[in-house]
């Protein structure tokens, strides 16, 4: 039994590698060696983390003691820069070199890893392609900034280097948080609006060339909240919304 | 049923030359108007037969691509020249007219900027009943947010504006609190289209 246990989040080959080996623990093992290994893994796990921008942690399916483990890392995680931030962009991949039986597990795996070395921390960092294509919304206001004045058949004005920017700053936050891509329209002033909708929901964020933008939330006919934001930012009520309705990333409640 | 015009002093206002974009504003010496000529039974044009009845439905162009979202529906954003030049609609039910001549002149109107916008398409137009329009209120202090003027003239007898009660103007002159008021009641307003109406019709 040599097969490779891993835990695998998304089929696509879209992430950077990023390893951490923690060393071959001793060959007698004590319930304190134990801890000590286990709080070493987690060490180079957390020393991995905090080489990573945006870090992800997902788990599925994971036994003794990928679990022990996974949950050391959290706990050592709580309360640090990188809580909350963990269900999102990366995840963590603990790979042990050993087929886990289910009934000697502990054992095994403890005697699997003198044998054959190493518990190891994967840390995957999505790269563009994993993230939403937002071609469109990118092509579309390169298309309202060099629109020509009377494209509206009255007095319409293109949107200027300031909105188009801004936008662009917009929908890079957007897109960084794994949000569906928007649709893009442009009022005769050359203002711009981002907008997400379905059935349900209609959210707007409106850019009007000044450095911050103004948004508001409704369902049907119900106004559910406003509010104004830096360009650059997608704001907490604002995103709160997008991720629970407008993302693909199935993930996301893990 | 007789109606009213508004008076001497509201028809000098909507005189008045100001340039394209602060067309609507115009409107808002009715809406101040101790004759209180912003009433809806109140007519503006000597060319309209009467004012634009509740239960009229009037019908603008909405054909340009950049007011869509990506699935071809209509956005707020449609509705922002309903703040500043004012919002041109055609009321269908006045005889002589129908959807068709709408559909015929947008189509014109498209293929006058087909030059410039060699692939601009046309998506069609969104029509609406009146009294849904009149009674959408802004959010923050509930007043009536349009109103429906009979802006006819000699040639087009059928002419009407939806035109803002305030917060005129071009987005960014607005305070950035005041700027969703009004985008929330312009997605209001495209709510209100009547959705049999509102498909896309063809492509130039």
């Amino acid at each position: 039994m040599s097969a490779t246990q891993t835990t695998v989040m998304r089929p696509e080959p879209v992430f950077f590698r990023d390893s951490r080996k923690a060393s071959t623990p001793s060959v007698k093992h004590t319930h304190m060696q134990e801890i000590e290994y286990l709080s070493e893994v987690v060490n180079a796990g957390f020393n991995g983390l905090a080489r990573i921008d945006w870090p992800r942690a997902e788990s599925s399916k994971w036994v003794m003691p990928k679990q022990s483990i996974l949950a050391a890392l959290r706990h050592a995680l709580l309360g640090s820069w990188w809580e909350g931030r963990l269900p999102r962009e990366h995840r963590i991949e603990l790979v042990i070199s050993r087929e886990i039986s289910n009934y000697r597990e502990m054992q095994l795996i403890i005697a699997s890893m003198d044998r054959h070395g190493h518990t190891q921390l994967i840390f995957e960092r999505p790269v563009e392609s994993a993230l939403p294509d937002y071609s469109y919304a990118f092509d579309r206001i390169e298309v309202f900034e060099n629109e020509v004045q009377g494209w509206d058949g009255a007095d319409g004005l293109p949107a200027s280097t300031d909105v188009a920017n801004q936008v662009r700053k917009f929908l890079m936050a957007a897109r960084k948080e794994d949000i569906q891509v928007p649709s893009l329209a442009m009022g005769g002033d050359g203002s711009v609006a981002v907008i997400w909708t379905d059935q349900n929901f209609y959210i707007s964020a409106d850019f009007d060339g000044t450095d911050d933008y103004s948004f508001f939330i409704s369902e049907g006919d119900e106004f559910i909240n406003d509010g104004v934001s830096a360009s650059d930012k997608l704001d907490e009520r604002l995103a709160s919304y997008l991720k629970k309705y407008f993302t693909d990333d199935l993930h996301q409640n893990l | 049923m007789t109606y009213t015009k508004i008076c001497s002093g509201c028809i000098s206002a909507l005189r008045k030359q100001v340039s394209v974009r602060d067309n609507a504003l115009k409107f808002h010496a009715l809406l101040e108007c101790p004759n209180h000529c912003s009433d809806p039974n109140c007519t503006v044009s000597a060319f309209s037969p009467h004012p634009v009845k509740g239960e009229e439905q009037i019908t603008a162009c909405a054909s340009h691509p950049h007011h869509t979202a990506r699935d071809g529906t209509v956005t707020h954003k449609v509705f922002d020249r309903a703040f500043t030049q004012g919002l041109s609609a055609t009321r269908i039910n006045l005889p002589g007219k129908s959807l068709q001549d709408v559909l015929r002149f947008c189509t014109v109107v498209d293929e006058g900027k087909h030059d410039k916008q060699p692939e601009l398409f046309s998506v069609g137009v969104v029509t609406l009943k009146a009294n849904d329009v009149r009674e959408i209120k802004f959010r923050d202090d509930q007043e009536l947010a349009f109103r429906v003027y009979d802006t006819a003239g000699a040639s087009n007898p059928a002419h009407a504006d939806i035109v803002g009660s305030k917060y005129f103007g071009e987005l960014r002159a607005l305070p950035k609190q005041v700027q969703s008021v009004r985008t929330w009641a312009q997605q209001q307003l495209a709510r209100k289209m009547l959705p049999t109406l509102n498909k896309p019709i063809s492509t130039v």
